[in-house]
């Protein structure tokens, strides 16, 4: 089965950083562009995606004393990540089948209340299920900076209580709809972000089989890409 | 903008040389005109000052021989640091020296503007209110994913059939040959092409004649839409006004025929052409392994021995905890 992958702006964001890190710099390029070298044919880029990297990318972390320095600095690093991703002949997705109406009513019925309710279940069963086998393994190893690193995460992530937050709830919906219109294909979401990673395969794996007037296609999943646990 | 916040920097060794007073004089000429200028003798300062201060603009008068030894080796300080100061901000050559096969080596690092010294101050100056005219009126593009609009179709102006037309149609696809400059000026204003090609035999402009490179600028108007790549061959080595104008047109690629690495070289431009998205071309940073401050070209300040690679990688970002929330 043909695949399309999906890649989350984080995903945008790892690869630009890459290019400014000090020290481990080829370390840090390779871990972040493994993921595009090993999926180029597949990766397609909505633009939604791409529209709220340039957001992230230039409109965060600003220095404002030295704002044109600072732009310089960040425009080099995403000059070389976009060079990088055209040159592997990475482009947007067709987006001519795309239907934004459905895509926004989609993602409105994510967020609310309404939304299924196994999502949330699903999430904490699977955060505690992750402390739980975190701690386990903190008894037994012998470096534990990374493991302690990881319980604080995940700690954090259930009491601060995140699903899907920023545009997630979007890229969810937006990847139902190619989905749909792609029966004959398989649809890999991927991130660095668990909550997003999650969802997307906690629906897969339940019962819910429509939101809305769209039913939930079954050639969607979610794929976590950690380059930043390979520190 | 005012022009009293155009930064400037001024780069010239003989700046404060008594018995030199061009760059002297250059530099009265743009402070009378109300820019900011702050000058510099030595390339060191000028690296220094960049991860200081922002600049609008450099004024350089470097060797174009210097210029080529240090960019044809990736790794060395100086070089790695002129291809970025290109990539990413304004550079204007002012120098006295320079031959044929630097002008074509140093075109291909698109500097904005390459002007000699014995065109003085008045012609740095008219360059230099373009750039500030051009800053407030043209929109600044970030590079786009979205496929280029064009015909996919390259055309070529091919004087006296100086290369294999065979070649051409190997090297740039579907092809449409145009019979002069006018007929190709004509045709791409009313046309979207994948490339223009300009092969040429003759010198562009000669003494009172500069009706041939008038064309040259008016095509490379639509470099932002297409991408043009000359190719002149040895005979052009006397013709210093007319290697200058190409240069200064600004195109993709400046290729000699004569070179014996000519077909990799059309090759290359031609590939890289094809993914160009139209305003500054993206240059490759050197891999950790391969930047080698020992190999800094001795004819460059020996302060850049202080340089560290770090200080050419932006650090913007602190290392955080887990996964991106975007």
């Amino acid at each position: 089965m043909n695949e399309i992958i999906i890649p989350d702006t984080n995903l945008l964001i790892d690869l630009s950083e890459a290019y400014s890190r000090r020290n481990r710099k080829t370390q840090y390029i390779e871990n972040a562009q493994s993921f595009w070298k090993m999926y180029s044919k597949q990766i397609e880029i909505p633009k939604i995606v791409w529209s709220e990297f340039l957001g992230v990318w230039f409109h965060k972390d600003i220095d404002f004393e030295t704002y044109d320095s600072w732009f310089d600095k960040r425009y080099n690093c995403f000059a070389q990540a976009f060079k990088f991703i055209k040159e592997l002949g990475i482009g947007f997705y067709d987006e001519k089948s795309i239907d934004y109406n459905t895509v926004f009513s989609l993602s409105e019925k994510l967020t609310s209340n309404r939304m299924p309710r196994v999502l949330v279940d699903g999430l904490v069963k699977a955060l505690s299920e992750d402390i739980k086998q975190i701690e386990l393994k903190l008894n037994t190893a012998s470096y534990k900076d990374n493991l302690e690193r990881a319980l604080r995460r995940n700690q954090r992530y259930l009491n601060a209580g995140k699903m899907l937050d920023g545009m997630d709830s979007l890229l969810v919906a937006y990847s139902y709809v190619v989905a749909n219109n792609n029966a004959d294909k398989a649809i890999l979401v991927c991130s660095c972000d668990k909550s997003l990673v999650r969802t997307v395969n906690i629906l897969n794996d339940s019962d819910v089989g429509q939101i809305g007037d769209l039913t939930i296609p079954k050639n969607v999943k979610a794929q976590i890409i950690s380059q930043r646990e390979i520190q | 903008m005012e022009k009293r916040d155009f930064k400037i920097l001024f780069l010239d060794d003989e700046i404060n040389d008594k018995n030199s007073n061009v760059a002297e004089l250059a530099f009265d000429t743009i402070k009378k005109a109300g820019y900011s200028i702050e000058a510099v003798s030595k390339m060191s300062d000028v690296i220094e000052a960049y991860y200081q201060k922002y600049y609008h603009l450099f004024i350089l008068d470097i060797d174009m021989g210097e210029v080529k030894d240090s960019t044809k080796e990736r790794g060395t300080v100086a070089g790695e640091f002129l291809k970025r100061l290109s990539s990413i901000s304004n550079v204007i050559v002012f120098s006295g020296a320079g031959e044929f096969d630097d002008w074509l080596h140093v075109a291909n690092y698109h500097f904005y503007s390459y002007i000699q010294k014995r065109h003085g101050g008045e012609k740095l100056l008219e360059v230099i209110d373009k750039i500030f005219n051009d800053l407030q009126n043209k929109p600044f593009v970030l590079p786009s994913l979205e496929r280029a609009d064009h015909n996919d179709i390259s055309y070529v102006y091919n004087e006296e059939n100086m290369l294999d037309k065979q070649l051409l149609e190997r090297k740039f696809g579907k092809t449409h040959f145009v019979d002069s400059l006018e007929t190709l000026l004509h045709e791409t204003e009313s046309s979207k092409p994948k490339l223009i090609v300009i092969v040429l035999k003759k010198p562009l402009c000669t003494f009172n004649n500069t009706k041939r490179l008038d064309l040259v600028e008016k095509i490379s108007e639509h470099q932002t839409k297409a991408k043009i790549i000359f190719c002149i061959d040895n005979s052009f080595r006397t013709e210093v006004d007319s290697v200058i104008g190409i240069v200064n047109s600004r195109p993709f690629r400046l290729l000699n025929i004569d070179s014996a690495t000519f077909e990799s070289d059309l090759e290359e431009a031609a590939a890289k052409a094809a993914l160009w998205y139209g305003e500054r071309e993206i240059f490759d940073l050197p891999e950790e392994g391969e930047f080698n401050r020992k190999e800094i070209d001795e004819k460059f300040e020996s302060s850049f021995h202080d340089l560290k690679w770090e200080d050419f990688t932006a650090d913007l970002l602190e290392d955080d905890e887990g996964e991106s929330d975007e």
